[in-house]
């Protein structure tokens, strides 16, 4: 029973692998992680190894001298081998230190199996070692050993994964450190390869890098490898079902997020509108899948291009800016336009879009960006030419990115090509730079006009009220007049009336009175000459005198007080 | 080991020989010609897989069947009324005979390469029919570039067909400019264009503002003078009311009115500097004559 558990831990050793490099291949693939990719290389060759061993193992059992060709072969094959593995782990390198940035994606589940996997080769070369001691057996406890640096080139790439979700790109270097052990495991087939080679021997004798455990002793590899032999039915089942497997394996696919797959049986389609998750179809030549993100929005930029580097961005994007630096940058073909009344105008347009129908985007055209955009291009020309300059600037602007957005959509339509236009917008429309400032004058010329009308208007708001004003205080003071004119009529006849009375009662005495009294009244403020009634009127002129008082006095001779 | 290795390896190399040339999958977007010894015999167009016997005696050649883009270089073209345009096309196409394609022009660049000739031969025939108001207009009944890039489609698909197995399916304007050197007279023409505009809204707005002041001062003197009116009745009305008041009251005793309103005026318009002479055997004055017994009755 010794020998049944030898062999039993090699082929479960076999197997174990086998399914390491599917889920590291599967983690890598999914994540995009170079160190996982790395690390199934490394399990992969370690596949190699460990199948030698034991092919190797089988053929001496026979205890036959294998002829030369065979030797040749084998070692041949071995040494081919190692320089595959080389050129794998080469590969790798050169992506480590290439300046793409590796971005990985669903990374819970890569360390999630990173971490699976360093437990499976823990335990693994624990199990190894512990059957080779217990049963005596070098070769195990080698392979045990093996197995170790294999769970070390995992913890590389956990260590790398969990850098990368603290921030750190330690993703590369840790795809570096597995390389240099991918490059160890190629230097030991190539080491045995070439030295078997050289002696002759066939390549299990070398027995790759248990020679180097001294006490190994030959025969007793002989011996061992002698019980082996009957079961090397279950040996090759077991690989067998192990590459079947993986094979069948390869056939998982997965869409993203946002993402829709087409499956493909010999090139033609079986299945469209895949959805997103793990899914399963035939593996590589009889079926193949392609995914592809159909809720992503793809934008068509037309008359510019956003730049993705940029400095100096202006304080402002004004017409006549040229973009000669800032955020975007101008393409005059494709900006300038002819309008409806044979001027031109600088136009900017953003199509947006989205695949519609995934089937006919990928298998009805050949470029569908390179005709997304001619035919933006085209929708845009086709409706500005019909347009004046004045009204595209202006008033039509709005209704021309619908019209844009219908029209554009109806030529894709007609090429059957599944593209649905989301959104069209004109960030940017405005005369020709060359003409800028003639457009400015047009519009200092409209705020000249408003001026003029406002102060026209407020001309109006100035005098017509005040018109109206006076014409107001012009009836009041009328009707005061009236008003006073009537009541003074009425104190003077009352006046007048109140006398009359009076009078009537003593008409002489009353007469005489107000006559003297008035003459009281009158004559004291008065120049007066009287002429005794002797003097002749005639020969009196009065005209020197009447500016002078006082000659007047003198002349009289003082007659007067 | 030797013995059952050795035929093993070649039944598998030539066992995959075989699949690999028998059997062949046609993808969605391909469209495939079986050649036996050279000579087509067959085509295939239905995606999926397909057989045919192996390499040296039938061959297959695969074409993409998709609707492909070609984007030709933008070229210069004359209009009916002899103005230089600026034309960049692109246009779909697809191939529909692959044996005509084959034999005509073999593969995609050289399609390209007799497209481009047709496209712009046919291009140019027909802008050279029209007038430039045809390609840009306002007016719904001038504008035809709808109907040229049709006319042009058809023509080209026609000839495309019949000679090379293509089918042309859509030729579409993708920009139309003047040629730069007749760029600057176009922006001058755009520059005295909005000269104009500008004058006109200055003149615009000077026409409005005077109507404007116009309507102001015409309202300023019809509140004005027809306060004036409403006043002078007012007045008149008082002026008549008092008359009335002053004829009921004096009419009562005439005389007596002409008496003390004379006196009133006396007192009105005799003042400093009036001089008055007064005969002295005016009444008032009559005791001044005789002094000495007037005195007497004076002191009385």
């Amino acid at each position: 029973m010794r020998w049944d558990r030898k062999s039993a831990a090699a082929l479960i050793s076999i197997g174990i692998n086998v399914l390491l490099v599917a889920l590291k291949l599967l983690l890598a693939i999914v994540s995009g992680s170079l160190a996982l990719l790395a690390d199934a290389f490394h399990s992969a060759s370690d596949i190699f190894v460990s199948l030698l061993v034991l092919i190797g193992i089988r053929v001496s059992g026979k205890k036959t001298i294998p002829s030369a060709l065979r030797i040749t072969i084998e070692n041949t094959i071995a040494i081919i081998i190692s320089i595959v593995i080389w050129y794998s782990a080469y590969a790798i390198f050169r992506k480590a230190m290439g300046e793409k940035i590796i971005e990985i994606k669903m990374l819970p589940i890569a360390i999630l199996g990173t971490f699976i996997s360093i437990i499976t080769s823990y335990f693994l070369f624990r199990y190894k070692i512990h059957v080779g001691r217990t049963t005596n057996s070098p070769s195990l406890v080698a392979d045990g050993e093996h197995s170790r640096t294999d769970m070390y080139s995992s913890i590389a790439v956990l260590v790398g994964l969990t850098g990368y979700m603290m921030g750190f790109r330690l993703d590369p270097l840790a795809a570096i450190v597995v390389v240099f052990l991918i490059i160890i495991v190629g230097l030991e087939i190539f080491q045995s390869g070439i030295k078997a080679l050289l002696t002759g021997t066939s390549l299990q004798f070398i027995a790759l890098r248990l020679e180097r455990i001294p006490f190994v002793h030959k025969i007793e590899f002989v011996r061992y490898y002698e019980k082996i032999v009957p079961h090397r039915g279950i040996i090759i089942w077991v690989t067998t079902i192990c590459l079947v497997t993986a094979y069948l394996l390869t056939g998982l696919y997965m869409a993203r997020p946002g993402e829709e797959a087409v499956v493909q049986r010999f090139g033609r389609i079986i299945k469209k509108g895949v959805m997103p998750g793990i899914h399963y179809r035939l593996p590589f030549p009889f079926e193949k899948s392609i995914q592809l993100n159909t809720k992503r929005i793809n934008r068509v930029e037309i008359g510019f291009r956003t730049r993705e580097r940029f400095e100096d961005e202006p304080e402002a994007y004004l017409w006549e800016t040229r973009h000669i630096k800032g955020k975007y940058e101008k393409n005059y073909d494709e900006a300038l336009m002819l309008t409806g009344d044979q001027n031109i105008v600088d136009v900017w347009l953003v199509v947006q879009y989205r695949i519609g129908n995934m089937a006919d985007y990928l298998f009805r055209v050949d470029a569908p960006e390179i005709l997304m955009k001619g035919a933006s291009e085209a929708a845009v020309r086709y409706l500005i030419a019909r347009e004046d300059i004045d009204v595209l600037l202006t008033k039509k602007r709005h209704w021309i990115e619908k019209e844009i957005k219908k029209t554009l959509q109806g030529f894709l339509d007609r090429y059957g090509f599944g593209i649905e236009v989301t959104k069209v917008a004109i960030p940017v429309i405005h005369p020709p730079i060359e003409v800028v400032p003639a457009f400015r004058s047009v519009a200092g010329a409209s705020e000249d006009k408003e001026r003029y009308v406002r102060e026209a208007e407020s001309y109006f708001n100035r005098i017509v009220p005040r018109a109206r004003a006076d014409a107001n205080r012009a009836l009041e003071e009328a009707k005061a007049y009236r008003i006073a004119k009537v009541n003074r009529a009425k104190g003077e006849a009352k006046r007048f009336l109140a006398q009359l009375n009076q009078y009537r009662t003593a008409r002489n005495i009353s007469m005489t009175r107000i006559y003297l009294e008035t003459m009281e009244k009158v004559l004291p403020g008065t120049n007066k000459f009287i002429l005794t009634p002797g003097a002749s009127r005639d020969i009196l002129d009065l005209r020197p005198y009447t500016g002078t008082q006082g000659s007047l006095e003198g002349l009289m001779g003082g007659g007067k007080e | 080991m030797k013995r059952r290795l050795l035929p093993l390896i070649l039944s598998v190399i030539v066992l995959v020989y075989i699949i690999n040339t028998v059997l062949f999958s046609l993808d969605e977007t391909e469209i495939g010609i079986v050649l036996q010894f050279g000579k087509p015999i067959r085509v295939l167009s239905k995606a999926g897989l397909h057989w045919k016997l192996p390499d040296p005696i039938q061959t297959k050649i695969l074409f993409d069947k998709r609707v492909l883009v070609y984007d030709p270089t933008a070229s210069e073209f004359l209009t009916g009324d002899k103005k230089n345009i600026v034309v960049d096309m692109y246009l779909c196409w697809k191939i529909i005979e692959p044996l005509k394609f084959l034999q005509a022009v073999r593969d995609r660049g050289g399609a390209e390469l007799r497209l481009e000739d047709i496209v712009n031969a046919e291009a140019g025939a027909i802008f050279g029919n029209y007038p430039l108001t045809a390609f840009v207009s306002h007016d719904e009944g001038e504008m035809q570039l709808a109907r040229i890039m049709n006319l042009i489609s058809e023509r080209c698909d026609q000839r495309a067909q019949q000679q090379y197995g293509i089918e042309v399916i859509d030729i579409k304007m993708k920009r139309l400019n003047f040629p730069d050197e007749n760029k600057p007279s176009v922006f001058a023409r755009m520059w005295a264009e909005r000269e104009r505009i500008a004058k006109k809204y200055r003149s615009e707005g000077q026409e409005r503002a005077a109507k404007i002041k116009a309507e102001a001062n015409k309202q300023k003197e019809i509140i004005l003078s027809e306060a004036y009116e409403d006043a002078e009745k007012i007045r008149g009305e008082g002026d008549a009311e008092a008359m009335r008041i002053y004829a009921q009251a004096f009419g009562k005793d005439p005389d007596f009115y002409k008496f003390l309103r004379t006196l009133q005026s006396y007192e009105k318009f005799l003042d400093e500097k009036t001089t008055i002479i007064l005969p002295g055997d005016m009444e008032l004055l009559e005791l001044l004559e005789k002094r000495g017994s007037g005195a007497s009755h004076g002191e009385e």
